[in-house]
């Protein structure tokens, strides 16, 4: 059935290509790059605007860019499996290590990025938390990996459709044959055809706290579980989908809540409860401030439950023996909150940061669905339950381009693939009913629906977790399923409609915080970035195996999985 | 004690709209308060206007609007309690305050942003020094948001004679990386680095605190020597 005029979006058009890639970051245009020097015609799709959407811009800090002696491919295989607590997947591990001694992080330089120098013109390298050598550098500037990557992207003139929303992947006979988007623009539908298909449009931590403009998230708008959701459905296996990286961010005011604070080890900074206490002593008393995401985020949040939290709910963070350097790394939003880090104590909480789980994949990031790959935060299994510092951009640096290559070799051997017409043309007919939703006479905005599913995944299923919340969290979302169906858009026009780019997030927020929910029920332990009350401690007896998470006959199938050696 | 901010916001969906309009909106408004979180309130609470935000913290570059014909960052800029919001209007009109930042990119890649590589092959990690570090940082730090074209009298007077400060910056950021062999001063030539006057609204808006004009100043001594003067 055709649609009346008003509501119709524009017909589709088709684009055709070798690889199709997912995504707008440092991964995506890593992969687009690969690929495109493998042979293939690529096309770039992402949902933003190319290097200004998602995790690009805040990309700064990177690990394994230059190491030497006593560092080695063992200390980094060491230091990645503690951060992991052991559910890293050692081929991945391995083939990462591996990668990024070939210098594939140090190659930046080559596309033009300056990484920090010291006065005598040397890399300036941090010793990162967890890390037990200095192997992180800097830029100056938070966007210039991505940047850099944009230019290369340029210089081989691959085709680049910004702001354009892939809100399905495309089968036939059981092969991945490209995706079908949203341009945002325009409103018009793209069918996009190609042999590989590559996500790397990861993490989901927007789908995190109802914070006034976005989630309680350190990362950009389009963070919204997008890659989960879309490979869920396909039915690709995901992995450590429990596995929630919180970072300590800015907890007050209210616009900046999210916002990095700052690893405390990378600016000498220390941590104070509301006594006054340096309480770290408490939960690592060996390397203090100086601990790992995990521990750092558990133990804020566990002072706060106490009773000893600050007024916003979160711990003192001292920059006062922080360096020049260190205070302008990032663009910390001291001077727009009204704080001098140099005399201030900054309020700071865990904020959705980064996700471990992901798709599971081979070390040539293919999927178990023929002709999807995926890579870095998209994927799971490299970093184990945490992740170490400065990794996930080493992580982007290194399966990016692995997705892209083993895409496009796969790509260039595949013959031209079929198409499912019928499935674009539901796809067009989901959105345009979304649309539609504008003649009801009543129902729920978006923007309210999206902070229910950000109030349920943060209280119920966030840093705090034990089996009534989790059950709870279920159910709710569930609730919420049934509430999708009362979307009204108030906005009806196809043309750059922010509000049903709102409505297809949210379907993908909530089958991303389903998966999250069934897994962080099943693993009753408490590991890296997964905090279970009930279970405060680690079972390495039960516990050392990954969950995985599967579509079968429309059922989320969640099962275990011993870890891959 | 709240207090009231009369926004007026301009509105036009050339799909639908015959005209464009200005809409008002009384938003809560309390000192501090940023344009960003005064177009979301809008957006919540009264109507799905058409507006791009990313990072909150000036790390993309993508929600500049003008704000009383001041260009500005809506998550920098502090909002006032009268307040009329429109697009910038160096990148071509979408919808409301949404502009085309395909046309950005159309315009950088004919500059050919990318390193012009040297013929030997270099050993990794570069040997630089400080100094070449520091002048590079100054040009790197841009995050495109266009404030500077946007403020820029000759951009606004002979768009098609100059290219605007944020594409000089990009080719100086270029040239001071001693790894590019490209023409950069060249290419600065014509993209209409003469046309540039020197008056310096660029510098006094850029939200990074880069010197643009002093840069641009740079590169017109470079390629027209010192007797150049605008």
């Amino acid at each position: 059935m055709i649609a009346g005029r008003r509501f119709t979006m524009r017909p589709f058009s088709v684009y055709e290509a070798d690889v199709l890639v997912i995504g707008g970051g440092v991964t995506a245009t890593r992969a687009a790059v690969a690929a495109h020097d493998q042979g293939a015609k690529v096309v770039l799709v992402d949902k933003g605007i190319l290097g200004k959407s998602g995790g690009g811009p805040v990309a700064f800090s990177v690990t394994c860019a230059f190491m030497q002696a006593p560092d080695s491919a063992e200390v980094l295989f060491r230091d990645m499996i503690a951060s992991g607590q052991g559910l890293n997947n050692r081929r991945l591990v391995k083939a990462f290590v591996e990668d990024v001694f070939e210098g594939r992080v140090l190659e930046l330089e080559k596309f033009g990025i300056v990484f920090a120098r010291e006065r005598d013109g040397q890399l300036s390298r941090r010793q990162m938390g967890g890390h037990s050598q200095p192997r992180d550098v800097a830029s100056f500037h938070a966007a210039s990996m991505v940047n850099v990557m944009v230019s290369e992207v340029m210089r081989r003139e691959i085709k680049v459709f910004s702001e354009t929303a892939i809100t399905k992947l495309l089968t036939y006979q059981g092969r991945i044959v490209g995706a079908i988007g949203l341009k945002r623009k325009t409103g018009e539908m793209i069918v996009f055809r190609a042999k590989s298909t590559v996500l790397t449009a990861g993490g989901a931590s927007q789908a995190f706290g109802p914070g006034s403009v976005c989630g309680y998230s350190t990362t950009l708008l389009e963070i919204t579980g997008d890659s989960y959701a879309m490979a869920y459905r396909v039915g690709a296996e995901l992995v450590d989908m429990e596995f929630i990286q919180y970072i300590l961010a800015f907890a007050y005011p209210e616009l900046y809540k999210g916002i990095l604070a700052g690893e405390p080890a990378a600016h000498n900074a220390k941590l104070y409860n509301s006594l006054g206490e340096r309480f770290m002593e408490r939960y690592d008393p060996e390397r203090m401030e100086r601990s790992t995401k995990d521990i750092l985020a558990a133990a804020i949040v566990q002072e706060v439950k106490a009773g000893r939290g600050t007024p916003h709910g979160g711990a003192w963070m001292d920059f006062s023996a922080a360096s020049d350097d260190s205070l302008h790394i990032f663009p910390y939003p001291f001077e727009e909150a009204g704080i001098d880090p140099r005399k201030d104590r900054v309020e700071v909480m865990p904020a959705a940061h980064y996700h471990m789980g992901g798709v599971k994949i081979s070390e040539k990031c293919e999927s178990n669905v023929p002709g999807l790959y995926a890579s870095a935060e998209a994927a799971g299994g490299l970093h184990g339950a945490n992740r170490l510092a400065g990794c996930s951009t080493a992580d982007s640096n290194v399966f990016g381009s692995r997705s892209g290559k083993y895409a496009a070799i796969d790509a260039l051997r595949t013959e031209r693939v079929g198409i499912d017409w019928q499935q674009t043309l539901e796809e067009e007919e989901r959105l345009r009913r979304l649309l539609e939703t504008g003649k009801k006479v009543s129902g729920i905005k978006p923007v309210d629906l999206k902070r229910k599913i950000q109030t349920v995944l943060w209280n119920d299923a966030g840093p705090l977790r034990d089996r009534a919340s989790l059950t709870m969290a279920i159910k709710k979302i569930k609730e919420l399923r049934e509430e999708y169906g009362q979307l009204r858009l108030r906005d009806t026009s196809a043309q750059y409609n922010n509000e049903l780019m709102e409505a297809v997030d949210i379907a993908n927020m909530l089958d991303f915080g389903e998966m999250m929910a069934q897994a962080a029920l099943l693993r009753e332990e408490t590991r890296g970035g997964h905090y279970r009350e009930d279970f405060p401690k680690k079972d390495d007896e039960k516990w050392l195996k990954n969950i995985v998470i599967k579509k079968q006959d429309n059922e989320m199938c969640v099962s275990t999985m011993p870890v891959v050696m | 004690m709240n207090e009231i901010s009369e926004v007026s916001v301009f509105r036009y969906n050339p799909g639908t709209d015959e005209s464009p309009r200005y809409e008002k909106y009384q938003v809560p408004f309390s000192q501090g308060m940023t344009v960003l979180e005064v177009l979301k309130y809008i957006y919540d609470n009264f109507s799905p206007i058409a507006f791009r935000f990313g990072c909150r913290i000036k790390a993309c570059g993508s929600c500049t609007v003008m704000m009383n014909k001041r260009p500005v960052m809506a998550c920098k800029a502090k909002a006032e309690e009268v307040m009329t919001i429109e697009p910038i209007s160096v990148l071509p009109f979408v919808r409301d305050l949404i502009v085309d930042f395909d046309a950005f990119f159309d315009k950088r890649a004919k500059i050919r942003p990318f390193i012009d590589p040297p013929k030997a092959k270099i050993d990794l990690p570069r040997q630089l020094d400080y100094e070449v570090v520091s002048r590079y940082r100054e040009c790197e730090i841009c995050v495109e948001c266009l404030i500077c074209d946007a403020a820029c009298p000759v951009v606004e007077r002979s768009p098609h004679l100059f290219a605007g400060p944020c594409t000089m910056l990009e080719l100086a950021r270029l040239y001071r990386d001693p790894q590019d062999q490209g023409d950069r001063l060249r290419l600065a030539q014509s993209e209409g680095l003469s046309e540039c006057d020197l008056c310096g609204k660029c510098t006094k808006m850029c939200p990074a605190g880069i010197k643009i004009h002093e840069v641009i100043k740079e590169l017109q001594q470079l390629a027209f020597g010192q007797a150049h003067s605008g």
